[in-house]
């Protein structure tokens, strides 16, 4: 496919050349027929000046310019013919340069003056002019028709010349047109050369560049908005790709130094019984973890991709909740939680069971595990307009606004809140997929700086009718 | 040589610790950030091995604080965080090593060895006093030509007295650096160990290498009274 410049230089090109075209066809034939009148006007003047001192004799008509013709009548390559006849059609005269040839007489009519193309008897291209001349002799009117013929080869020369001057010029200007417009178009084309350099220069690396919109022309200033809207996106894509790549790589190597670590000293103090049945009980329990996040991670993809099975039917979200409140008690407890329980007995949502208790055990599991011993849990479950939201609000002193972006992303810890790998890193990520899945909406907020809270908002259309 | 392991992980944690032990070192351990700086503070360790992400406080910030306060303890940083930008960072907050998860135990010792080795200003891993040499690489020791073959808390004792041959080695600093603070020291346990080790470092015609100085402490030095 050609380049913009290359279409728009043809184009403009084709175009003048049209253009040019259709000018010389316009300008030629005017050309031509103010060349053959100019040559006509001569021929008629240089006839007038010959024919002017006609004068009638005592045998007849005398015409002195046929007695004594000028030299250019007289044979030669570039001779002029003339011929004469009376009324009654006898040859009165000719000129020398005709020999034994003679000329075409014109019908005679009532037409003062002819004008027609011939071959000249020696075989030149030439034209003739006829006029009949009227005398005056006294008693009667007598009169002559009389033909002056000349070559046209010098008239033919110059429209030659012409048409090639017409041709030639319009390919000179064709060509200068064709770099003026390769010129044109290059400058007119600038910003999308620039554009597109600038985008040939972003790759993974550096998909932080945004294409400046201010000095784009406004043609191009929706595609660099769109442009930069879409890197930012690609942007924003890779850096999650890239925290979830070090986050797994990190989540994974932590069990991984674990499981190495007991195992060389099971192998080196293999005599020592009892450190190395301690040994292999915390490989077990290594495994088992590194089962979970992966049964876990396994279980995202699935949600990811839209191949777990929803099977909605009644659910009361109030027994859900209670039986995990039952489940956390013992935790609740080590850790001295408070728990600020503001569920009603009953609240029946269309849902799937098991992704609906998923979803509310992650939440509550997270906030259990983040909250600070001593701190305070609030679990609320309202209808609120169109809207039942579940919400979880749990102190988290490490928490920062900037954390929140990730706090569903899968792997993500802030440094500062790791503790022990007991629980999951996932779960949050899951929640968060389970919930599109189900088609509820699961966000985070930062309250008070020490207060995140999770809304799990379920549309009103999910409610029985 | 007491060293202070603060690692987040409970099993990497008590797989650490065991090591080092089984090693003839004296190893306090914790899982918490904050809890780590405070025994840092508060005790006088050989080394130090440190983990980055802890719960509490990070690793980064112990070491600065650390540094911050004057302690000098030669620290390894051992973390999942292997890129170079994480190195540099711990190694110039204070670190004076670095060591990636998963490792391997052998590595972890001779990196602590050789930061034990440069606390004590000795590059060299045998330590020379008279005709006694302490490999502290190989971990023998041989007198006279003869290899002695000592328990790893034995061995430590003597490593410990080698690396400050010719000063006075009090009973506390012995029992801080050989036993820590989790094992029971009896009363005597420094004395018995010292006695253990005279009578196996012993040869007919020599003489004491391990000299008493009443109310101080011990001192091996090669030709004292």
């Amino acid at each position: 496919m050609r380049s913009l410049q290359q279409r728009l230089s043809l184009g403009l090109v084709l175009a003048l050349g049209a253009l040019l075209v259709f000018g010389g066809l316009l300008a030629y034939p005017a050309l031509r027929s103010l060349l053959v009148e100019e040559f006509d006007y001569a021929l008629l003047a240089k006839a007038r000046a010959l024919t002017a001192p006609t004068t009638a004799g005592g045998h007849g008509i005398s015409l002195r310019f046929t007695e004594d013709p000028p030299p250019e009548f007289q044979p030669g390559p570039r001779a002029e013919y003339f011929q004469v006849w009376s009324r009654d059609g006898e040859v009165a005269a000719k000129s020398p340069s005709l020999g034994d040839a003679g000329l075409l007489r014109p019908n005679p009519g009532t037409n003062e003056l002819w004008l027609w193309n011939l071959t000249l008897p020696d075989g030149r291209p030439g034209r003739a002019l006829g006029i009949n001349l009227a005398l005056d002799e006294g008693a009667g009117a007598s009169g002559f028709t009389v033909v002056f013929a000349r070559d046209t080869m010098r008239l033919r020369s110059v429209l030659r010349t012409v048409a090639g001057g017409l041709i030639g010029g319009g390919v000179i200007l064709l060509i200068a047109a064709a770099w003026l417009a390769r010129i044109a178009t290059r400058a007119g084309l600038r910003p999308v050369a620039e554009l597109a350099d600038e985008v040939t220069r972003i790759d993974a690396t550096s998909l932080a560049t945004r294409l400046s919109a201010a000095e784009a022309p406004p043609e191009l200033r929706p595609i660099v908005e769109q442009l930069n809207s879409l890197l930012g996106r690609l942007h924003d894509a890779f850096d999650r790709e890239r925290r979830f790549s070090a986050n797994v790589a990190h989540e994974l190597l932590t069990p991984v130094a674990e499981l190495r670590a007991l195992a060389e000293n099971a192998v080196r103090w293999r005599e020592d019984r009892e450190a190395t049945g301690q040994f292999a009980a915390d490989v077990l329990d290594a495994a088992r973890q590194m089962e979970r996040q992966v049964s876990t991670l396994l279980a995202l993809a699935r949600s990811e991709r839209g191949e777990l099975p929803i099977q909605r039917e009644w659910i009361n979200v109030s027994s859900v909740l209670e039986s995990l409140r039952a489940q956390s008690g013992p935790r609740l407890q080590v850790k001295r939680l408070q728990l600020d329980w503001q569920v009603p007995a009953e609240a029946t949502i269309w849902s799937d069971r098991v992704a609906c208790r998923a979803i509310l055990q992650n939440l509550f599991d997270n906030a259990v595990e983040h909250t600070p011993p001593g701190g305070r849990i609030v679990c609320r479950l309202e209808r609120s307009g169109n809207v039942l939201a579940f919400t979880l609000a749990n102190t988290n002193p490490g928490l920062q606004p900037d954390d929140l972006p990730h706090l569903f992303e899968p792997f993500w810890r802030a440094d500062a809140a790791r503790t022990d790998r007991s629980h999951s890193v996932l779960g949050l990520a899951l929640a968060k997929s389970l919930a599109a899945a189900l088609r509820c909406n699961l966000e985070a907020t930062l309250h008070q700086r020490d207060e995140v809270k999770f809304t799990l908002s379920i549309p009103v259309e999910e409610f029985p009718t | 040589m007491r060293i202070l392991v603060v690692e987040d992980s409970e099993k990497l944690r008590r797989a650490i610790q065991f090591a080092l032990r089984k090693a003839g070192y004296a190893v306090d351990a914790t899982g918490d950030g904050e809890e780590g700086l405070w025994f840092a503070e508060s005790n006088d360790y050989d080394a130090l091995v440190l983990d980055l992400m802890l719960p509490g406080l990070d690793g980064l910030t112990v070491l600065r604080r650390l540094r911050d306060g004057g302690r000098d303890t030669p620290a390894l940083i051992l973390t999942v965080k292997s890129e170079v930008a994480d190195r540099v960072a711990g190694l110039r907050a204070g670190a004076d090593d670095y060591l990636s998860k998963p490792f391997a135990f052998d590595e972890l010792l001779a990196r602590v060895e050789a930061l034990v080795r440069r606390r004590y200003g000795n590059k060299r891993p045998v330590l020379r006093v008279g005709e006694l040499e302490v490999d502290t690489g190989a971990r023998k020791v041989r007198h006279r030509g003869h290899d002695i073959a000592l328990t790893p808390r034995e061995y430590r004792l003597l490593e410990l007295l080698a690396r400050r041959a010719g000063e006075v080695v009090s009973r506390s600093e012995i029992e801080e650096h050989i036993y820590g603070d989790d094992a029971e020291v009896f009363s005597n346990a420094v004395e018995s160990a010292i006695s253990t080790l005279r009578r196996k470092l012993e040869s007919p015609g020599g003489a004491t290498l391990i000299h008493t100085r009443r109310g101080l402490g011990y001192v091996l030095e090669a030709g004292g009274e």
